[in-house]
């Protein structure tokens, strides 16, 4: 019997063989909870630890939660691979249309693996699943592809998924990227596909999905609605999308000095707005499927900036590099999509760049004649395509942020801002955040080098947050109550993650998951699922889904070691602004660190799960695993040999 | 009988498709586009993206009517709607290839026709669409109704450049 709410099946792919099969996704709903959660499992079950991420024994695990087509916001899909960028856990996760349309094919989760000889695309309709040739469609734009593979296949109600240019030449920080404006950008899943050959996957579908009891989950859902529609910042978000915010967030962070200006000229003195954009092109509303709010912008204006964009693709190349030319910044963060790369990699690797060159590290030479001084559009322009294509300082580039500046050298290390060797999101930097111990600490921890997972550091500063009410509510604390304490912030860090994971697991929008209240989401699983679950069994899925993510890094030779930030996060005080004084003291933060691995269960000192918190938590396999193979896997990363003799465990039940 | 309309402002659609979720979650207790008795249909010329729902826009000559070779599809006395009378109904399809509109389907199982109800009165579709782009509005209101949205449009256009 199909469990409500699911689709009910979970397809795999075997690129090298062409072998096509279906297996029932109920053993895997039991002990784990939908999007996120039954993705981890598959990947955990599927995985070799010790590969090499761009090798066929990689595994692509794409999946769709319980309210992936139900019309409570969101509709994400969430892609788990071992990431090129980090050598560890990869996730990332995008809206828009997908995750509806592979419910309503009938399929939860796709699992890729191996590698196809020739470039191939997926396509998937109902019951038909095919491998076909993708020659035609490699080098083409992830704007152009969807349109021709709709033409060829003759549906033009398939949802794509797709790579671009950067994605086919394996750029470290290659995004997936869905139609116009959606996008997994972090940790580089988009040079997995690259690396199996598989350019895109189509999709349609026109079955249903069956509910417990459709009539109490239509009247939840019109609270739902209710509670989105009438909340303030989303009316924001409904009206103006997410740059006001943004411009908030900037005019807080910009009190607070980054840098010293060597030449007198503060370049943040008339900081670039992000309202700028939306303001000066023309553009109407762009969402995701079920979702009210509309967050996003569908600029019309002309063939170089028609596109869709939202969130850090804005924040990024305006922001962040200090451009005052909106054409300039809308045109970059397109070329992003198109070009399908991760706009955070990109964006902090263009802003590195325009530190080194402003510090005189590097010059015009070194960037093959582009000038990399700050907020210049053009620049920024050419330094996308260059990576994209791999060409000249791109080519460099291209290989992620902590192999280029071993290439520059020359200090160039210093201004690099990367946790588990990936740029992080600028709301994490020395500037700032040593301030917020919180941000520190869940950027340190998470498995994917970045806070997005927690956004404490943001939720303690914009008051547009709408995550803060939840992480309130379930931490039992207030998220910027003194933020400089190292007090009671790992209890706010877990709370955070968990109410994200809840989030990623039921496929709901981690914007929206604190409006909806994680209450509510319980009563609407429960209706829909018709299985009674209370927001402890929510938060219980969440807990053994953190645990089981670390489990597989820790499998992967990943020590607590590993859990820190740059140097520069360390002894060095915020130098100005209502923060000045604010520092990172690393004894302070190893203490929150050791509180945050006893309250998740895990060892104090090496940050890896106990066996008592694995078996309690119905994972007695994968302490055995862990006992074989973690310790094995530490041992070769110590003795530097590559590859791994100990078998994996397979694929197993939870309990 | 009432002489309301459904009124559909397809500059207000943003393509979310709450409509078809809630609509098949109303009349058929899962969520499945294929099975609302509305439905969004989205164009993606060239960068631009257009969404389109429609559904049965009640003709007073309704062709669906006059062409069903059973007599399966009649008046709601109350709202007006199309009811089909699934015993009647052979699942011929006539009213599929009449309807100017394409608001009419078959369900392959159990093989009858099925189109909007109106939800006897209170449109599910209507009661969720954020963005009112749905209205179920007096007949003589519909007009004039889409009219003004047009020029607000096009003035809000004029002045920003954004569409609403």
């Amino acid at each position: 019997m199909m469990p409500f709410l699911y689709a009910g099946t979970i397809l795999k792919i075997d690129l090298s063989t062409g072998e096509i099969s279906r297996i029932p996704i109920t053993p895997y709903t039991e002990c784990f909870l939908g999007g996120s959660g039954v993705n981890i499992k598959l990947f955990y079950d599927h995985i070799h630890p010790g590969g090499d991420p761009l090798s066929p024994e990689n595994v692509l695990v794409f999946g769709v939660g319980p309210f992936g087509a139900s019309g409570i916001s969101g509709s994400r899909t969430e892609v788990t691979a071992k990431s090129p960028e980090t050598k560890l856990l990869g996730s990332t996760n995008f809206g828009g249309f997908f995750a509806s349309e592979l419910k309503f094919a009938g399929y939860d989760h796709i699992i890729v693996s191996g590698k196809s000889k020739t470039p191939v695309y997926l396509w998937i309709d109902n019951e038909l699943v095919e491998i076909r040739d993708a020659s035609s469609l490699w080098g083409a734009d992830t704007y152009q592809a969807p349109e021709l593979i709709r033409s060829e296949i003759g549906q033009p109600d398939a949802k794509i998924v797709c790579i671009g240019p950067a994605g086919e030449n394996l750029v470290r920080f290659a995004s997936v990227q869905h139609e116009m404006g959606h996008g997994g950008g972090r940790t580089g899943l988009g040079t997995v596909m690259g690396s199996k050959n598989l350019k895109a996957i189509a999709v349609h579908g026109t079955k249903g999905l069956r509910l417990a009891n459709s009539a109490i989950f239509l009247d939840l859902a019109t609270q739902a609605k209710n509670l989105v529609e009438s909340d303030p910042r989303n009316k924001l978000l409904s009206r103006s999308g997410v740059t006001p915010g943004l411009d908030d967030q900037n005019e807080f962070w910009l009190g607070i000095s980054v840098t010293d200006v060597p030449n007198g000229v503060d370049p943040r003195a008339n900081p670039p707005k992000t309202q700028a954009i939306p303001q000066k092109f023309s553009h109407k509303r762009a969402g995701c499927y079920g979702c009210p709010v509309q967050c996003m912008e569908h600029y019309l204006e002309d063939e170089v900036t028609k596109g869709v964009i939202s969130c850090e693709l804005y924040s990024v190349f305006v922001q962040q590099v200090r451009c005052h030319d909106s054409a300039a910044s809308l045109q970059s963060a397109i070329l992003c999509q198109k070009y399908g790369l991760d706009a955070v990699s990109t964006g902090g690797m263009i802003t590195w760049l325009m530190h080194l060159y402003e510090q005189g590290i590097i010059t015009d030479k070194d960037t093959d004649g582009i000038p990399m001084e700050w907020g210049n559009g053009q620049s920024m322009i050419k330094i996308i395509e260059k990576i994209a294509h791999r060409e000249g300082i791109g080519d460099i580039l291209a290989e992620g942020i902590v192999k280029a500046s071993a290439e520059i050298g020359r200090g160039s290390e210093a201004y690099v801002y990367e946790v588990k060797n990936m740029i992080v999101f600028d709301h994490l930097h020395p500037g700032w955040s040593p301030y917020v111990k919180a941000a520190c600490l869940a950027a340190a921890v998470g498995p994917r080098g970045d806070n997005i997972r927690s956004l404490s550091s943001w939720s303690a500063v914009s008051r547009h947050s709408s995550l803060r009410d939840g992480i309130e509510e379930v931490a039992g604390r207030k998220v910027d109550s003194e933020p400089d304490s190292y007090e009671g912030k790992p209890e706010l860090v877990i709370a955070a993650e968990d109410l994200i994971t809840i989030a990623d697991m039921l496929s709901v929008c981690k914007w929206q998951v604190g409006i909806y209240t994680p209450h509510l989401l319980a009563q609407l699983f429960s209706a829909g699922s018709g299985i009674p679950t209370s927001l402890e069994d929510l938060f219980n899925y969440a807990k053994r889904i953190r645990t089981m993510e670390r489990a597989y890094e820790a499998c992967e030779g990943h020590m607590s070691d590993q859990d820190t930030l740059p140097k520069s996060f360390f002894n060095n005080p915020i130098k100005r602004g209502i923060w000045k004084g604010g520092v990172l003291e690393p004894d302070r933060f190893e203490e929150m660190k050791r509180r945050y691995y006893t309250l998740r269960g895990w060892d104090p000192d090496t940050g890896i799960p106990t066996e008592e918190t694995l078996r309690t938590m119905g994972l007695a396999y994968v302490a055995e695993d862990l006992k074989a193979h973690g310790k094995s896997q530490r041992e070769i990363l110590r003795n530097g040999s590559a590859g791994s003799e100990v078998s994996h465990g397979g694929s197993r039940n939870c309990n | 009988m009432v002489d309301r309309a459904i009124a559909i402002d397809y500059d207000k659609c943003v393509g979310c498709r709450i409509c078809e979720i809630v609509c098949s979650l109303r009349n058929t207790g899962e969520i499945n586009p294929a099975k609302s008795r509305i439905r969004v249909v989205r164009f993606e010329p060239e960068g631009n993206a257009l969404s389109f729902p429609f559904m049965c826009m009640k003709c007073v000559e309704a062709p669906c009517k006059s062409i069903c070779p059973t007599g399966a599809i009649s008046d709601d006395p109350i709202t007006g709607a199309r009811l089909i009378d699934t015993d009647k109904c052979i699942g011929c399809s006539a009213c599929v290839y009449a309807c100017p509109f394409g608001a009419i389907s078959i369900d392959r199982v159990p093989g009858v026709a099925f189109t909007c109800n109106l939800c006897g009165g209170d449109p599910t579709c209507v009661q969720f669409c954020p963005r009112d782009a749905i209205q179920y509005l007096d007949r003589n209101e519909v007009s004039i109704r889409l009219a003004r949205s047009r020029l607000e449009n096009y003035v809000t256009f004029a002045n920003t450049g954004t569409e609403s």
